[in-house]
């Protein structure tokens, strides 16, 4: 019997399930930045210790149920299904059927827990369903290329095998998500991007600590045959955005060589993708939002447009793209005119700029505009900005900067509105990307918006940038209104 | 929606507000809330040309026949701006009776500013029609039924050499 309590693991587990689950406990309990797993883990190993197993799980459970997850000695699928038991006699029937399935086998008895929701995150790959399985189940699910990042890969070493990514199960309780398995399997992704075929000529490895804008400049400069080498990386972070932008080919997987020649990847993002892109953000100009609290949610979306472009992502996750692209444009206005209420030429601006009321009547006026009244006012708004003669601390050359960026990030929608194309999706991914550092008098541009996940809005944007998947279900509400959708 | 023309719309946006904040109507103007007198000073003194302008364009204009009666304008300036009407003495009117007037024949109401002669205190303008001690507040009753009115300015009346009036849109 091995025994996870206490936080300290008693014993050695042989299935790669009950051993995943219980170096996800102990790397849970080192640092901060895991999510909770389960405060205890029985595994029975034998039939002579399901008894002793079930009493110690009653106790440590504490009357609040046990949950019994049979582990095949090799990951497969179809196992003996998991399932609550509440008597001994359940158990010992529940080990019967396992023996008789896999007579290496384990049972793992956990506690019972209440799950709104489920999800499974794999590199580049978020899956999110209803209940404590709707997700595994593949039912009433949402799949979306995004990447996320849960547990650092040196303390979960040895339980992937070669060639494999880690996968991670959880359930979203009323406390948060708990992680519930760690598992290896294949990369769900392209992880490479290759635009075409190409012969490499220079390999230019990334490196991190260059200077973003600096490293802007160098892909740009890139000629044909130039190919990244970015080991660990994503095609939503900042070095694989500019490839992507510069259909300059990423690679990710293994250190490609000079004289060899690249196959394009295998993303199926193409001609169609950018038409159903482009039509789900007209549809979103065209629609009205009524809610003011998405803006995490739709950076988290935004600023995967990397992910998406270098995978093969389901319609309804493009769909849902083009809503967050829409979003994230109409908070923008929203945070400039929130501003502008301010300008000491208030009453003299164009009758249809709305600036009355308060910043929340603004905001929600925002989530009505069309894309031109976005650009409009966006440009007013600017130019107020820049005119001078603003009360110390609001308005002036900072909030001019900011929607100034904020009109490129437009611009960038606008071009692709009219001729969709990868090329402009990049673009406007890089402008996307800079709305991320555009700053106001004392803050972040959209640091006024209201967050919901309570963790401030430098963590908001923080996790756009490093961790868009977790990101975008850090709130029950994000979850539901996009399975919704 | 169609193909947006992102630059026209910029470009457009940009024209609007420049005129919308260079050719504010004189009431909008007064409302702006500046509290700083030299600061609407300042703004007044830009405005210079868009008031001559008007004026010009004003001029054009059949002005209608004002009653005897000429109505005060003050500026408080110490009171947000407030556009104060006041009455004249012999009118002896109170404060009903006075937009009585306004209702029957706003065009005949006739006002002067007192800003324009770059004067800052709560006094009333030199004419013969002055030592008034009542006061109408203006943009709170104006709106709804003093769309336009004419304003005499009477130190543009001197330097042009002939009545200068001005329509003023009452926001």
């Amino acid at each position: 019997m091995v025994v996870f309590n206490g936080g300290k693991v008693f014993g050695e587990a042989r299935t790669q399930k009950a051993r995943g689950v219980l170096a996800l406990c102990e790397a849970s309990l080192h640092d901060p930045v895991i999510p909770d797993t389960f405060p205890w883990v029985v595994v029975v190993q034998g039939r002579e210790e399901v008894g002793g197993a079930f009493a110690l799980a009653k106790e440590l459970s504490g009357g609040r149920g046990i949950f019994a997850r049979p582990c095949p000695i090799r990951p497969r699928h179809g196992f003996v299904e998991s399932r609550t038991i509440s008597s001994l006699e359940e158990a010992q029937a529940l080990w019967s059927e396992l023996e008789s399935a896999d007579p290496e086998g384990e049972l793992m008895l956990v506690p019972l827990l209440r799950a709104k929701y489920n999800a499974i995150f794999a590199p580049g790959l978020v899956v999110v369903g209803p209940g404590h399985d709707g997700a595994t189940s593949g039912r009433n699910a949402i799949s979306l290329p995004l990447p996320s990042s849960w547990v650092g890969e040196s303390e979960m070493a040895g339980l992937i095998a070669p060639g494999e990514v880690p996968y991670i199960e959880a359930v979203l309780t009323e406390h948060g998500w708990v992680l519930t398995q760690y598992r290896s399997g294949p990369s769900p992704t392209a992880g490479d991007y290759i635009p075409e075929r190409v012969r490499v000529e220079q390999v230019v490895h990334v490196d991190e600590g260059m200077d973003l804008l600096e490293w802007e400049g160098l892909v740009k400069s890139l000629g044909k045959g130039a190919v990244v080498y970015h080991p660990g990386g994503s095609a939503a972070s900042h070095y694989g955005v500019h490839c992507i932008a510069n259909g300059v080919p990423y690679i990710t997987s293994r250190e490609p060589r000079v004289g060899e020649v690249l196959q394009p990847s295998r993303s199926g993002w193409g001609r169609r993708e950018n038409v159903v892109l482009a039509n789900a953000i007209r549809e979103s100009f065209a629609k009205e939002d009524t809610e003011d609290d998405l803006l995490p949610l739709s950076l988290a979306l935004v600023h995967s447009i990397g992910a998406y472009v270098a995978d093969s992502p389901s319609e309804e996750a493009i769909r849902l793209l083009g809503w967050a692209i829409a979003y994230l444009a109409r908070a923008c206005v929203g945070a400039s005119l929130g501003e502008l209420r301010y300008s000491p030429r208030r009453h003299r601006l164009p009758e249809d700029i709305p600036v009355d009321g308060d910043r929340d009547d603004i905001y929600a006026g925002a989530l009505e505009f069309g894309i031109e009244d976005v650009i409009r006012y966006l440009a007013i708004a600017k130019e107020d900005f820049r005119a001078g003669g603003w009360p110390s601390g609001y308005g002036g050359k900072r909030w001019a900067d900011a929607s100034s960026v904020a009109l490129n990030y437009v611009r960038g929608i606008v071009s692709f509105l009219n001729r969709p194309s990868r090329r402009a999706l990049g673009r406007l991914m890089e402008r996307a990307n800079r709305l991320l550092h555009a700053a106001h008098n004392n803050g972040w541009y959209l640091n006024k918006w209201p967050d919901i996940t309570d963790q401030g809005s430098s963590w908001v944007r923080d996790m756009a940038a490093q961790n868009p998947g977790r990101l975008a279900v850090s709130h029950p509400k994000f979850i539901e209104w996009m399975l919704r959708r | 929606m169609g193909r947006v023309d992102f630059d026209a719309i910029v470009r457009k946006a940009v024209e609007d507000y420049k005129e919308a904040i260079t050719n504010a109507p004189l009431g909008t103007l007064l409302k702006e809330g500046l509290s700083d007198p030299d600061e609407i000073a300042k703004v007044a003194a830009k405005q210079e040309e868009h008031l001559l302008d008007a004026i010009r364009e004003a001029l054009q204009e059949d002005v209608p026949e004002g009653p005897e009666v000429i109505f005060q304008v003050i500026v408080g300036w110490n009171q947000r701006m407030h556009v104060q009407l006041g009455l004249p003495k012999a009118m002896n009117r109170t404060y009903g009776h006075a937009m009585d007037i306004s209702y029957s024949d706003p065009r005949a109401v006739w006002l002067a500013i007192e800003w324009a002669h770059g004067e800052r205190s709560h006094r009333s303008l030199n004419s013969q029609d002055t030592g008034v001690n009542t006061y109408v507040r203006l943009p709170a009753v104006a709106t709804e039924d003093l769309k336009r009115v004419f304003v005499r300015m009477p130190f543009l009346s001197r330097a042009l050499g002939r009545e200068a009036v001005i329509a003023v849109e009452v926001s």
